[in-house]
């Protein structure tokens, strides 16, 4: 009986199924990507665009030379690069901005301090810079002055990428629910009259939602899988020409290996059990 | 006590038609039961209504004394489960085979036969149909698809059966041969409710006959036969 039934249910329905199958296979590799896109571009905004450049400016109290201070900053491990500049470079750079014969020349070591332009590797680096230097100015008594101007940059839309992920899931969750709740509403309007016979002739209704669930959610699972190979294959090769890419879901991060199982137990499981078992008419 | 029990039973489709109006009928255990009437008399809603495909719109219809509005989901298909139904329009699944139909049929009624093959082969061997078992449904033509639903409602030997023009796209014959075997199930105990205008089942009187006309049971119908 269940073999006969899901034959007539899967081979009365099979347009619809096979839509179904169609639209799930191209969304899941689309949302997969745009996952990997996601987590790509806040990982390059975290690495290459927060990278801080701080801005040092070194007032020394007695003579101390350049290469004292590159001893000094060599020792911060959490530098990524830096440079000196003594005043007078300080000063030609901002020359034109002054008025004229404003300094002398003999003043200028005085008067202009020493610019020290550093790169951390992170900005989460910016906490340890500002303690070792108040340490350094502590025990050299020389003064030391962090520019309140860190100059983080960021990717332009980075602010609203976060605001755009949780919009796109929604949309894209909410596209795939309309399509979904449309082909199986459709499904049930072409086969209403065998769920009426079946009924008639003393069938539960929870057998012919049984038989559904099984027929949308066995193949759903085979082809997130395939999709998820596809992904997977693809993405290792996009890694292995630009190193700088990252897979998605990280495997060592639990909160991404949550999200991920979460996400596609909802489309694989919960929304078709959920559509499938309150779409029926009972008689 | 009556199995089947209608007080003051009508049923409206939406928005104006009336097909039945204020029916009170009893219909005993064993009871062999004739429905008749013109086209579009109610004939077939009333079976609807006992078979609880459709609900009144007024009145209550009873089981065995338990008010259909009582019965939850599953009672109703459990009940449907002890009858076999013969439709109008056969309601056979036309996509699947004679032998699959039946074999449907069988599954739901949880009757237990040992050789479940064998018993449907021999049901279809009864009204020359062995050699159509693996045939589709749609392939069959009116009088066989007619005969496969007689098969799957006589199939589970149930203790009713309610039968829709059964006999609709059946030679003199086919019907005279049918006739004969719905007596005989009536003489064993089965409960028979038919509905049909053919004058030759109505003539051979094999029971109670009631007569429906505009929705309406008329009165001492006796006199018409």
């Amino acid at each position: 009986m269940w073999i006969s039934i899901g034959k007539l249910e899967f081979k009365k329905g099979f347009v619809y199924y096979f839509l179904l199958y169609l639209f799930f296979f191209f969304w899941s590799i689309f949302t997969l990507f745009g996952l990997f896109v996601y987590k790509n571009l806040t990982l390059f905004n975290k690495n290459y665009f927060q990278k801080v450049g701080v801005s040092i400016l070194f007032y020394p109290k007695e003579n101390i030379s350049i290469e004292d201070l590159k001893k000094i900053f060599l020792k911060f491990n959490y530098l990524s690069n830096f440079e000196i500049y003594p005043p007078q470079k300080v000063y030609i750079e901002i020359e034109k901005d002054l008025p004229t014969d404003f300094i002398k020349d003999e003043e200028i070591n005085k008067i202009f301090p020493y610019l020290i332009k550093i790169k951390l590797k992170s900005i989460s680096e910016l906490s340890k810079l500002k303690k070792d230097v108040e340490l350094i100015q502590e025990l050299s008594k020389n003064k030391f002055e962090i520019l309140p101007e860190p100059g983080i940059k960021n990717l332009p839309f980075i602010k609203y990428l976060h605001y755009g992920l949780i919009i796109f899931l929604s949309l894209w969750n909410l596209i795939y629910l309309i399509f979904f709740i449309f082909l199986n509403q459709g499904l049930n309007n072409h086969l209403k009259n065998q769920i009426e016979i079946f009924q008639l002739l003393g069938g539960h209704i929870l057998k012919l939602k049984l038989i559904r669930a099984l027929i949308i959610i066995i193949p759903l699972l085979l082809l997130w899988m395939l999709s998820s190979l596809l992904y997977y294959f693809f993405t290792k090769n996009l890694i292995y020409f630009f190193h700088f890419l990252n897979f998605f879901p990280n495997l060592n991060n639990i909160l991404e290996i949550i999200f991920f199982v979460l996400y596609f137990s909802f489309l694989i499981l919960i929304y078709p059990l959920f559509i499938v078992f309150f779409s029926f008419k009972k008689i | 006590m009556s199995l089947f029990k209608l007080e003051q039973v009508s049923k409206i489709y939406p928005p104006y038609y009336r097909a039945l109006h204020k029916i009170n009928l009893e219909i005993k255990k064993g009871e062999f039961l004739l429905l008749t009437g013109p086209t579009g008399a109610g004939k077939t809603t009333l079976l609807k209504l006992i078979y609880a495909e459709e609900k009144p719109t007024e009145g209550e219809i009873f089981l065995e004394g338990v008010p259909y509005s009582n019965l939850s989901y599953k009672d109703i298909i459990s009940f449907r489960r002890k009858i076999g139904i013969v439709f109008q329009d056969h309601k056979l699944f036309m996509d699947l085979s004679v032998y699959e139909n039946l074999e449907v049929a069988l599954a739901l009624s949880k009757k237990k036969i040992k050789n479940k093959k064998f018993y449907i082969y021999d049901w279809l061997e009864k009204f020359g149909l062995s050699h159509k078992a693996k045939k589709l449904v749609k392939e069959l033509s009116g009088g066989e698809q007619q005969k496969i639903g007689l098969i799957r409602a006589l199939i589970k030997e149930p203790p009713i059966l309610i039968l829709d023009e059964p006999t609709g796209n059946l030679d003199p014959f086919s019907i005279g041969e049918i006739i004969e075997l719905l007596k005989g199930l009536h003489k064993k105990g089965t409960t028979i409710i038919l509905s049909t205008h053919d004058p030759t089942i109505i003539s051979k009187k094999p029971g109670r006959i009631i007569m429906l006309e505009r929705g309406e049971l008329v009165p001492n119908v006796d006199i018409y036969w």
